[in-house]
């Protein structure tokens, strides 16, 4: 049996922030919330006194310069967080901004040290220590050691988890001797791209345990603090055994037969085609035929509003009707200002929700289009992560890409982005017989024999409507096929 | 504010001397009382300007209320023109100093949270029922 000591990992409340952290905060632990103005620190560290604050754990939020603490509790109450009902029992407010502006910063310290014996609390914040800093510094560097130090061993040998908030610029964690002795530091920072602002958080130390390392976009609504995770959680359960030799029906039994019974199940599929070539058509075929095996599917616009989708897609009457039935949830992600983890996350609550076993993205443009800048910048990265998260879930995954027709090259999808996927469906344009005709072929199904004939097909009033090979005929993807001599065929 | 509130806020001054000297000086330690203990929260200086404020707004109504300009603590020139006041003037000075700090700070922090802090200084004047509460 091991006698080492076991440190207990608080939940923060903040959705994702445990996960980020490694399982949750240390207890005890001596933390850091750092970063520039207006990136959400005292946001931060209320959602989580809030959530965590209890009887047995009473918090003591102290204040000491900084923004005043009239306006913080005024502002801070617009979250749905706030409990006021707390306040004055296991949460309780004290401000030293006196102590330190009259007496220095060893009166603020005496004060702290006072007030957490006499009431023990558990959870301790301190905003702003930036202004102890401050203070600190005008006697020099030894004293603001000397105080982090002091304040560090005492509240921790009072078996409190501690947080300072503060400004910080990065050039300080080198000189700010706060840095050394924190057991934690969280950074929360705004990066501007363009006209869209981007709020992110990086654990840039956890002491005892392993955090997701990186920039982890975060959002503030009204529920407060959201983090949205840069990597997938290893320990995520996954929703549906993957076994690739069971197969998702497409609805086009042509195109079924073409894939050797489906799609595999736990592939991400790419439709790549030009405008009007019926690649909506096809994924909602394949959400349907899904439904109708009582399967249920997810389906991610990004270009139109879901109520305009589903008058303007076809079948919508269906479509709206499986949406009422529960069978299909439509999610329309806000554009613009979207990251990448976002997405993932929202999408995988609606599978995970509903136990949807189908997902389709349309389309990969509308997506790369709601992105903010800089996710944009590495479209490849931010679908890679995507793609794979979805597939980590056990969905079988249909995305759409629109790819403009040419006659010089095959390109198999935009972006270059045709590795990431493991099948590949793709549709093109023809002149035939003074005709303009559409053909499919299955370009790729990853570690699957498949058809690999092109075919001709129609959009019909069921969908599309699979014809047939063109196998008399030659220089097809030039858009001008002739047919072969009759010696050759 | 309500007629509650007021009566509640008189018994506060409730005392067996009645001279304007004494009364004036249970009002003083009543808003001191109040100041004191916001002022953990909202710090001193938080504080000292809500009073001074208070007493601002309710000189529209008691034109005999004064305040120092120069002063932060307005308590001081508080007891100084309450003194000069019938037993009765000073009362309802009083309840009018303290309903306009209540009802400034309710504007400012949430009728919520000033029910709590109040109930916290006077326990058996201000108990409020919880309404988030079942």
């Amino acid at each position: 049996m091991t006698k080492r000591v076991v440190i207990n990992k608080l939940a923060t409340g903040i959705p994702g922030l445990d996960e980020v952290l490694g399982g949750g905060l240390p207890e005890f632990s001596f933390n850091l919330i750092a970063g520039g103005p207006g990136g959400g620190k005292t946001t931060l560290a209320h959602q989580i006194m809030f959530a965590t604050a209890s009887a047995e754990r009473p918090a003591l939020y102290i204040t000491i310069l900084g923004e005043p603490p009239l306006k913080m509790l005024r502002y801070q109450q617009q979250y749905s967080f706030f409990d006021e009902t707390k306040i004055g029992g296991c949460v309780r407010f004290a401000h030293f901004g006196n102590e330190l502006m009259e007496h220095g910063i060893e009166a603020v310290l005496a004060s702290i040290l006072e007030e957490v014996e006499a009431t023990s609390p558990k959870l301790v914040f301190v905003d702003s220590f930036r202004a102890v800093v401050h203070k600190a510094m005008q006697s020099g560097q030894m004293e603001l050691q000397s105080f982090v130090q002091r304040l560090s061993l005492h509240l921790t040998s009072w078996e409190a988890t501690t947080f300072l908030i503060g400004e910080y610029e990065e050039r300080e964690t080198e000189s700010n001797p706060i840095f050394t002795v924190a057991d934690g530091i969280v950074w929360l920072s705004q990066s501007l791209s363009r006209n869209s602002v981007v709020r992110r958080v990086q654990v840039v130390k956890m002491r005892g345990q392993g955090p997701i390392p990186g920039l982890h976009t975060m959002k503030i609504s009204d529920a407060g603090v959201r983090i949205y995770p840069r990597l997938p959680n290893p320990d995520r359960p996954r929703l549906h055994a993957i076994d690739h030799s069971a197969r998702r029906r497409t609805g086009v039994a042509e195109l079924d037969a073409m894939l050797g019974g489906g799609i595999p199940a736990g592939y991400s599929v790419l439709v790549a085609g030009p405008s009007g070539s019926g690649k909506t058509i096809l994924s909602t075929q394949f959400i349907r035929e899904g439904i109708a095996q009582g399967e249920r599917g997810v389906i991610a616009v990004f270009e139109k509003r879901p109520d305009e989708y589903l008058t303007t897609a076809p079948g919508s009457r269906e479509l709206g009707k499986l949406v009422e039935a529960g069978m299909l949830t439509m999610l329309y992600l806000r554009p613009l200002d979207l990251s990448v983890d976002e997405t993932m996350e929202e999408i995988a609550a609606a599978v995970t929700s509903t136990g949807a076993t189908r997902v389709v993205i349309d389309s990969l443009m509308g997506f790369e289009l709601a992105l903010a800048p800089s996710f944009r910048e590495d479209f490849r990265e931010s679908l890679y992560r995507m793609v794979g998260g979805l597939v980590e879930l056990g969905v079988t995954v249909v995305m759409t890409a629109e790819l403009v027709d040419s006659y010089t090259q095959l390109s198999l999808s935009p972006h270059g982005i045709s590795f990431l996927t493991d099948g590949i469906l793709l549709q093109r344009y023809l002149e035939l017989d003074g005709m303009l005709r559409k053909v499919l072929v299955v370009a790729k199904m990853r570690g699957f024999k498949h058809s690999k004939e092109l075919r001709l097909y129609d959009i019909g009033p069921h969908g599309i409507e699979i014809g047939e090979a063109l196998s008399d005929y030659q220089g097809i993807l030039t858009g001008q096929p002739s047919r072969r001599p009759a010696d050759e065929s | 504010m309500s007629p509650e509130f007021g009566r509640s806020a008189r018994t506060l001054l409730a005392g067996e001397s009645s001279s304007s000297r004494d009364v004036a000086e249970r009002a003083v330690q009543a808003c001191g009382r109040l100041a004191t203990h916001l002022a953990r929260l909202l710090g001193d200086n938080g504080v000292q300007v809500l009073v001074k404020r208070s007493v601002v707004l309710a000189s529209g109504q008691f034109p005999w209320l004064a305040v120092e300009p120069s002063s932060s603590d307005a308590l001081p020139a508080l007891r100084s023109a309450m003194e000069q006041q019938d037993r009765d003037s000073i009362i309802d000075a009083f309840v009018g100093v303290l309903t306009a700090f209540v009802s400034l700070l309710e504007r400012l922090i949430g009728e919520g949270l000033v029910e709590r802090l109040l109930e916290e200084v006077w326990p058996t004047v201000f108990t409020h029922v919880a309404k988030d509460t079942p």
